[in-house]
């Protein structure tokens, strides 16, 4: 008997699906029905809906593109020095504020802390050639001078997220003399802490930028001027691209029916389509020095002429890590006792993911929390 | 809400149709309709309403056709695994003819698949060049190398005289053309890496039902099957992409779009400076010399309130 006649006198194994044509027909015509009646519920949403980072708020600064405001308190005695909170210039800093049930802001100030956040704005292609040093040692701290100045106060608290960290870590390095205690979350400071410990679906843009050459990311450079927004949210769709394709689809099903869920996907979806472009230096910078180079950690960055230096961070540090994180990954934040030249370090994992660490329901009972106790905990001692 | 906050969402939702195409097994790897625009065509709804609105939609048309793609197998009384195999053979073979076909792009750019459509959108460019283009009409027998001779004669003028660097367009251009063709092999070559993770998918699919089976577990939905199905895939594609071959890739895409990218902007530098309009590198010029005298003036105004405060203190010493 050849391999051929073997296959085909070998009886068909029949899969356990056990789905009628009828039934198949009627499920259809049910999901055809909620789609149509997600529909409509999707029109009836207004402005004020879907609108985000409502959190009422005063611009108390302008510089080019970028904006400095401070939120209005709503507790009755305050507690500390002001907070200025630093985000990243890959996305929006309305995720800090995403809806007035899940605000990490709004957390923040019913604990007494003052709040201040800068909106780093839409770079332009005017702007191509700013650098992270144009951030850090010119908008940074003319926005810390400003806080300083109308607190009253030499040293001011610093929160970094994400990109916003490592701005925030440079600072606290070049300006330790203006910065009272630095907070850091989801912030990459070792960019090669993945190599050593690759994790299935995440690290993705480590894992890209390392595998550029230095020639490949000059000509990306040169070639876009800026990197567009919507590029950056094609990297970030791409980092998860099944989970990407049923989110805008089969998923769907499952939040059509119910406002509430609809309501916050569409507010995510709102903050996260909303993608300034970054300037091209900044991103050559943080490609060849920081994925590629991984001079942070290694106190080899040079910003405008100065070396970065860890060991000049000596005032209290908290670092928060998302322990499901797959954009920066916890090996990329996590153990970095010793790196600083801080003695005051504390380090602390909490449940969610890059951003549901700030808007995921058991991530908001605990990140806030956190931070009000340790900035508290510190000003007592 | 910018042309580039939308831009995405159409990119994306267009991906949707041919990506459950794939697991529809009576139609192959054929995309199922793509998402047309929103239930509010003509209204102002808060964004991303229009978005959503498309993506369910588009999700409507792709259930219909799975459905309906599904109910000749479901007839015959129950499925079985060699639909999915031979539609994971089909997605391979297709990709393969493609990759050959583009392996030849460099050297025959005609046969490059959509060749066709590419040739035909520059008629209107490659008319004003006949017989510089690879693939470009000529009017006769000979005509290219006539007409290429009379360029190099009048090209060689026109440059002589100042009115326009032609040979260096032309070439700009050619290099251009080289440059898309690898770029398109490129994107091919990752989409076929991600057929290939996707097919590994649908092993898995088949080896977890028959696990199922033998548990005596049952899909009793054929969403519960697509979303199994979605599942399978999920592992073998970041495996695939975070791999060694995936990374490769996805850098050759970028390598390529970028290149492909520089030559245009040669092109249209070359063109650009032949009508004495600014080009890009002139604007880069112009906003780096703005950006250094920004970071002067910062510099400045740091120092400023210091050296003002030295002077003051000085001035008020000399007048004791």
């Amino acid at each position: 008997m050849t391999h051929a006649s073997e296959a085909a006198a070998r009886p068909v194994a029949r899969l356990p699906v056990n789905i009628t044509p009828e039934g198949a027909l009627r499920e259809l015509a049910d999901l055809r029905r909620k789609l149509a009646e997600g529909a409509r519920r999707l029109g009836a949403f207004t402005e004020e809906d879907l609108a985000i980072a409502t959190t009422p708020a005063d611009e108390v600064y302008r510089e080019d593109m970028i904006r400095m405001y401070r939120c209005r308190p709503t507790a009755a005695r305050r507690k500390g020095v002001a907070v200025l909170i630093v985000y990243a210039l890959v996305g929006r800093y309305q995720m800090i504020d995403l809806e007035s049930d899940r605000s990490f802001v709004r957390k923040l100030l019913a604990e007494g802390i003052d709040v201040y956040y800068i909106d780093w704005g839409n770079p332009t292609r005017a702007q191509r050639w700013l650098t992270i040093d144009d951030y850090v040692s010119g908008y940074l701290d003319n926005c810390v001078d400003v806080v300083r100045a109308r607190e009253g106060v030499d040293k001011i608290n610093l929160m970094g997220i994400c990109q916003g960290g490592v701005f925030s870590t440079c600072y606290a390095a070049l300006f330790p003399h203006k910065v009272a205690r630095l907070m850091l979350t989801v912030t990459p400071l070792d960019f090669h802490g993945d190599v050593d410990t690759p994790t299935r679906g995440s690290g993705y843009m480590n894992l890209w930028a390392r595998s550029l050459s230095a020639e490949d990311i000059d000509r990306l450079v040169d070639t876009m001027g800026n990197s567009p927004g919507p590029l950056v949210g094609f990297s970030f769709l791409m980092m998860n691209p099944i989970g990407n394709l049923t989110k805008y689809s089969i998923d769907l099903l499952d939040i059509l029916d119910d406002d509430k869920k609809l309501l916050g996907f569409l507010r995510m979806e709102r903050w996260i389509s909303d993608r300034p472009s970054n300037p091209g230096e900044v991103v050559r910078q943080w490609f060849k020095d920081l994925y590629q180079g991984n001079k942070l950690i290694r106190n080899e960055l040079v910003l405008g002429g100065k070396t970065v230096n860890l060991k000049r961070i000596t005032m209290p540090v908290l670092n928060i890590y998302a322990e499901g994180d797959v954009v920066v990954p916890n090996s990329c934040s996590q153990g970095m006792k010793g790196r600083f030249g801080t003695k005051d370090y504390t380090e602390l994992g909490v449940p969610g993911g890059h951003i549901g660490t700030f808007v995921g329901g058991k991530a908001q009972k605990v990140l806030a929390p956190s931070i009000v106790k340790w900035l508290t905990a510190k000003r007592n001692s | 809400m910018t042309d580039s906050t939308t831009s995405l969402y159409t990119a994306w939702l267009d991906v949707l149709p041919q990506a459950f195409g794939a697991m529809v097994p009576a139609t192959g790897i054929a995309a199922a309709p793509s998402p047309a625009g929103g239930p509010s065509d003509g209204h102002a709804f808060p964004f991303p309403v229009d978005q959503i609105s498309a993506a369910t939609k588009a999700l409507d048309g792709i259930l219909t056709q799975i459905y309906q793609g599904y109910l000749p197998l479901l007839a015959k009384g129950g499925v079985t695994g060699e639909p999915f195999k031979a539609l994971a053979s089909t997605a391979n073979e297709a990709f393969n003819r493609l990759l050959a076909s583009a392996s030849t792009a460099a050297g025959a750019m005609p046969a490059l698949a959509g060749w066709a459509e590419v040739t035909q959108s520059m008629q209107p460019w490659t008319a004003s060049l006949p017989g510089l283009v690879p693939g470009a009409p000529g009017t006769g027998p000979g005509s290219g190398q006539l007409q290429l001779g009379i360029e190099r004669t009048f090209g060689g003028l026109a440059e002589a005289f100042g009115l326009g660097p032609m040979r260096e367009l032309a070439q700009a251009w050619r290099e251009m053309l080289v440059a898309g063709a690898a770029k398109q092999r490129a994107q091919i070559e990752y989409l076929a890496l991600v057929v290939e993770a996707w097919n590994q998918g649908t092993q898995g699919l088949l080896q977890e039902l028959q696990a199922m089976g033998a548990r005596g577990e049952r899909v009793e939905s054929l969403l519960a099957f697509i979303r199994l199905w979605a599942r399978a895939v999920d592992a073998p594609l970041h495996e695939t992409m975070q791999g060694s071959r995936g990374l490769e890739v996805t850098a050759k895409v970028i390598r390529a779009a970028s290149q492909h990218r520089e030559r245009l902007q040669k092109t249209i530098g070359l063109a650009s400076e032949a009508l004495h309009v600014p080009t890009r590198k002139d604007m880069d010029e112009a906003f780096r010399e703005i950006q250094e005298l920004k970071r002067e003036l910062r510099r400045i105004k740091k120092v400023l309130p210091v050296a003002t405060q030295k002077k003051l203190t000085q001035a008020r010493e000399s007048d004791k």
